[in-house]
């Protein structure tokens, strides 16, 4: 079997986020989709557009469909948000690494999300409070631009915070008129929050830039590189570790990562 | 051309020690002596390292875009670098005022694949002249034909000085005027035969852009090749027209027949054959003398009320 | 082992084209190029023809499937098995390059499948090397002139006649096919010849630090001035018989449609750039860096060879000299 070639799937139910970012719960029409692990990414396409690697920002079950958070962007994820519910995709994967759960039992977890960051690290939060038992406090700190562009609000200001022993903290980079809130750049107000870095491990995605100075951030507030997370994204035309584009020193995102630990990002050059 | 290689060193370094560029652009010595590289002088003190000389076949002008930010450039100049640099100063690409012109005539750079399978080993010197090509290396000296081992971009060539200078490195030469005489063979053969001819030449293309990227009349920022809705990066026969087509028509009306394109194809496919038929048919419909020559009324780019409107050949 | 008589070569070719379409190396408009080779022997001449043996293995483009419809409803067909093909006249260099691509293209679990069936699809005949081409280097990089990694069969050529080794089980089938040319009998002589065909070294490749010495540098001065001369072509990329790179991409006509799958060339300067406007390689420089420490540096740690063959495609096609021997010579010079 080619891998390059998609799963035909449907779009069941379309979820608008904010103004850019839609979700989209993708069903393969034969049924299957193979079990796959938070913090994993599939290849999303439409037919005479292209692909774009996605991250599935749902957790897996038996019966639960695929979903992706897609923020507008580029081609394909501009087309995607022209699609309506019934509209055929392609979907192949998963692809990469995931999350090292298994190895985070027993600790605290902190979260650091950005924007359209947050999508990968919802499948995470949602896997890991499934198994809330397995681990200690869970936080979440939360920044978009403004108050418009923050992302699964149910669960932000709903669900996780009605879970026991979940902290949520939101901030925005702009307020509007209505905003309460906290107003700083995600990596300052993280710094502000003076999270406990003995027993936590931190997890965080982001734009870029974003990643760059909360990786600065934990650094400062004690967490060793070796207990700091974050899932990269780069350019991808194969998703399977052939065509090259995501390439960083010797590692392949798509099949190495997406998911890096703070100690193995120090030791690729910095080309994400 | 070999003799002028202490003076141009002396006005490079002359130049860049002054402070009047920031950056001279000129050949430096390759892996072997038959393919010197183009060069970018920063200091005075590197200007030692500039050769010239018949094995120095690159063509220069569109390296002027990667040193402009840097500050003014002093640039060696030859007939086809300077038609090149027209264009690009006639584009807004450069201002004349950025640019200080070291012209030398040229009389034709030696093709090193060609040279070296004469003589069965890496020429080491060549002197060309209107006649004759000699190619040394040892104590071996050859006189052979021009056309037998000349870059076919030289052979064609009837501007071997620039029209512009700051400085003369010796004398011009006169220029000549082109015969169109490939584009004229070309067309008197009949349509099949064309057509066999081009998708046998397009068929070998392998869609590198090297013609586009050194070619002074495509230096858009933003190429509607690179853009996957305008351009399919598909290589059937139909593609490749489509993209030959393409890249002639855009720079139809401005291409300088340098013959850069030709020679930077690594698959040779007859470039200059296709733009030297624009040009032609730009001299027979519009009546210009010399057209690949910029000029402030450049048919294709100026808008005259009594333009001709129909291409049934009803020249001026 | 075998002796093929040099006269024989017609009959031979025609023996290999009985079993699928038929490619090597011949001369037209002025170009050496792989082709079909119809009725021409193959022009086994010092050095590479200008494309190489992965033209017909990884395509420069290739259907990865058509579909119909699109919208509501939408149905897929992938292409047929690829046909049976052999290539004559391969280069020991482009052979091993093949080895070093395959060890991408077939990783599991997502091995290539398209790629592998071709692979099984195609015979390569090598022609070993008795004299280095104009920009050969194989040796700097661990390669030999009588190399017969990655290829079928090898061919040691002797003054009038041809050594005949099968290197693959495909190799050996191909043989038989034409044991009535062949005659049973060894020639160590022409085998030994092409071992100790001498090419012409480059400097700074053979450092058992080289690795080393380019990541150390990584923003070296010298790679802005490297990208100041280049032009940003993809020639070197798409000529280089190890680079595997491509794009994916859609095409439309109506209610049908195509994804395709292209070359793409790291040295393009849309070659990592994401949607939104975020690029990890903005410069040239940065992107030419990428290409010579993914075949120096890279490739080697993960897979334990170089990604260069020292075919010298590069040094023939590049138009302002900016081939890897050049380069590394330069930074010879420059790393000091």
């Amino acid at each position: 079997m080619n891998p390059l070639v998609p799963q035909v799937a449907t779009i069941q139910a379309i979820r608008e986020e904010t103004p850019d970012v839609r979700t989209f719960t993708v069903r393969p029409d034969d049924g299957r989709f193979p079990p796959y692990r938070p913090g994993q990414c599939a290849m999303l396409s439409l037919f005479g557009v292209g692909e774009s690697m996605i991250s599935i920002t749902s957790a897996w079950s038996p019966e639960t469909a695929l979903e992706f958070s897609v923020k507008r962007a580029g081609r394909v994820t501009s087309a995607l948000h022209q699609a309506e519910p019934g509209h055929k995709v392609g979907v192949r994967g998963p692809y990469g690494n995931s999350f090292p759960v298994d190895r985070w039992v027993g600790g605290n977890l902190l979260f650091v999300g950005g924007g359209i960051g947050l999508a990968p690290l919802r499948s995470v939060i949602n896997h890991c409070l499934g198994r809330r038992a397995e681990f200690g406090r869970v936080d979440i700190v939360y920044g978009a631009r403004s108050p418009r562009d923050l992302c699964f609000r149910q669960e932000l200001f709903e669900t996780w915070p009605s879970v026991a022993g979940v902290g949520v903290q939101v901030t925005v980079d702009a307020a509007d008129a209505e905003w309460r809130g906290p107003v700083a750049l995600v990596p300052p107000f993280l710094e502000g929050l003076k999270p406990e870095a003995a027993g936590t491990v931190a997890v965080t995605c982001g734009p870029p830039v974003m990643i760059r100075y909360t990786l600065q951030a934990l650094g400062r507030l004690g967490f060793p590189d070796d207990r700091v997370f974050t899932t990269l994204e780069l350019k991808m035309q194969c998703g399977v570790g052939k065509c090259g584009r995501c390439s960083i020193g010797s590692k392949y995102v798509c099949i190495d990562g997406p998911v890096f630990s703070g100690a193995e990002l120090k030791q690729l050059p910095a080309e994400y | 051309m070999t003799d002028h290689q202490a003076a141009l060193r002396d006005i490079a370094a002359k130049l860049l020690g002054g402070g009047q560029v920031a950056t001279f652009i000129g050949f430096r010595a390759g892996l072997d002596p038959s393919r010197p590289v183009p060069h970018f002088v920063r200091d005075a003190s590197g200007a030692g390292a500039l050769v010239i000389n018949p094995f120095c076949g690159a063509g220069l002008a569109r390296h002027v875009l990667e040193a402009l930010e840097d500050g003014p450039v002093g640039i060696l100049v030859r007939g086809c670098d300077g038609l090149g640099l027209e264009r690009l100063i006639a584009d807004g690409r450069v201002t004349r005022e950025r640019l200080h012109l070291v012209a030398v005539a040229c009389r034709g750079a030696v093709d090193p694949a060609r040279a070296r399978a004469i003589l069965g080993r890496i020429p080491e010197r060549a002197e060309v002249d209107a006649q004759s090509v000699a190619l040394i290396a040892g104590e071996e000296r050859r006189s052979v034909p021009r056309d037998s081992c000349l870059l076919g971009r030289c052979l064609s060539c009837v501007d071997p000085s620039p029209r512009l200078a700051d400085t003369w490195l010796g004398e011009p030469l006169p220029s000549g005027q082109r015969d169109f005489e490939a584009v004229t063979r070309m067309e008197r053969q009949p349509a099949e035969a064309r057509y066999a001819f081009w998708s046998r030449q397009f068929q070998r293309c392998i869609r590198c852009y090297a013609c586009r990227n050194v070619c002074p009349a495509c230096s858009c920022r933003s190429c509607s090749l690179d853009d996957p809705e305008l351009q399919e990066r598909a290589t059937g026969l139909a593609d490749q027209f489509g993209f030959h087509f393409t890249r002639a028509y855009h720079v139809a009306g401005r291409c300088v027949a340098c013959g850069e394109c030709q020679r930077a194809c690594p698959m040779k496919v007859p470039l200059s054959l296709l733009n030297e038929k624009f040009l032609k048919d730009i001299r027979d419909l519009f009546g210009v003398a010399d057209p690949h020559r910029p000029s402030a009324t450049e048919p294709l780019a100026c808008y005259r009320p009594d333009d001709l409107e129909s291409c049934r050949g009803e020249a001026r | 082992m075998r002796l093929l008589p040099s006269e024989r070569l017609a009959e031979f070719r025609e023996c290999l084209a009985a079993g699928g379409r038929l490619y090597g190396p011949v001369e037209v408009d002025g170009i050496v190029r792989f082709e079909e080779l119809g009725g021409r022997l193959p022009a086994i001449e010092p050095g590479n023809p200008a494309n190489s043996l992965k033209s017909f293995l990884h395509p420069q483009t290739e259907v990865v499937f058509d579909f119909e419809g699109g919208y509501t409803d939408v149905a897929l067909r992938v292409p047929g098995p690829p046909a049976a093909q052999a290539i004559f006249g391969v280069r020991p260099c482009d052979a091993v390059a093949l080895e070093r691509v395959s060890r991408v293209l077939l990783a599991e679990p997502f091995a290539d499948e398209s790629y592998r069936q071709r692979r099984e699809m195609t015979a390569i005949l090598t022609v070993a090397c008795r004299e280095a081409g104009p920009h050969c280097f194989c040796r700097s990089v661990g390669v030999s002139p009588a190399d017969g990694r990655g290829s079928d069969v090898v061919l040691y050529p002797a003054d009038d006649h041809y050594l005949l080794e099968a290197v693959t089980a495909r190799g050996l089938s191909v043989l038989l096919s034409a044991g009535a040319l062949l005659d049973p009998a060894g020639d160590e002589a022409a085998r030994a010849a092409c071992q100790s065909t001498p090419v012409p070294p480059v400097r700074g490749l053979e450092r058992e630090d080289l690795p080393a010495r380019l990541e150390a540098a990584p923003y070296h001065p010298h790679w802005e001035e490297l990208a100041r001369r280049c032009l940003g072509c993809g020639a070197c990329t798409f000529l280089c018989p190890t680079c595997y790179c491509f794009a994916m991409f859609d095409t439309v006509r109506g209610t049908r449609g195509r994804r395709s799958r292209g070359w793409d060339s790291c040295q393009f300067k849309d070659y990592a750039m994401m949607a939104g406007g975020h690029d990890p390689l903005p410069t040239r420089a940065s992107r030419i860096r990428r290409r010579f420490l993914h075949k120096l540096s890279r490739f080697p740690a993960v897979q334990g060879e170089s990604a260069c063959v020292g075919c010298g495609r590069c040094a023939a096609a590049c138009p302002v000299g900016l081939h890897l021997a050049g380069v590394l010579s330069e930074l010879e010079e420059v790393l000091r």
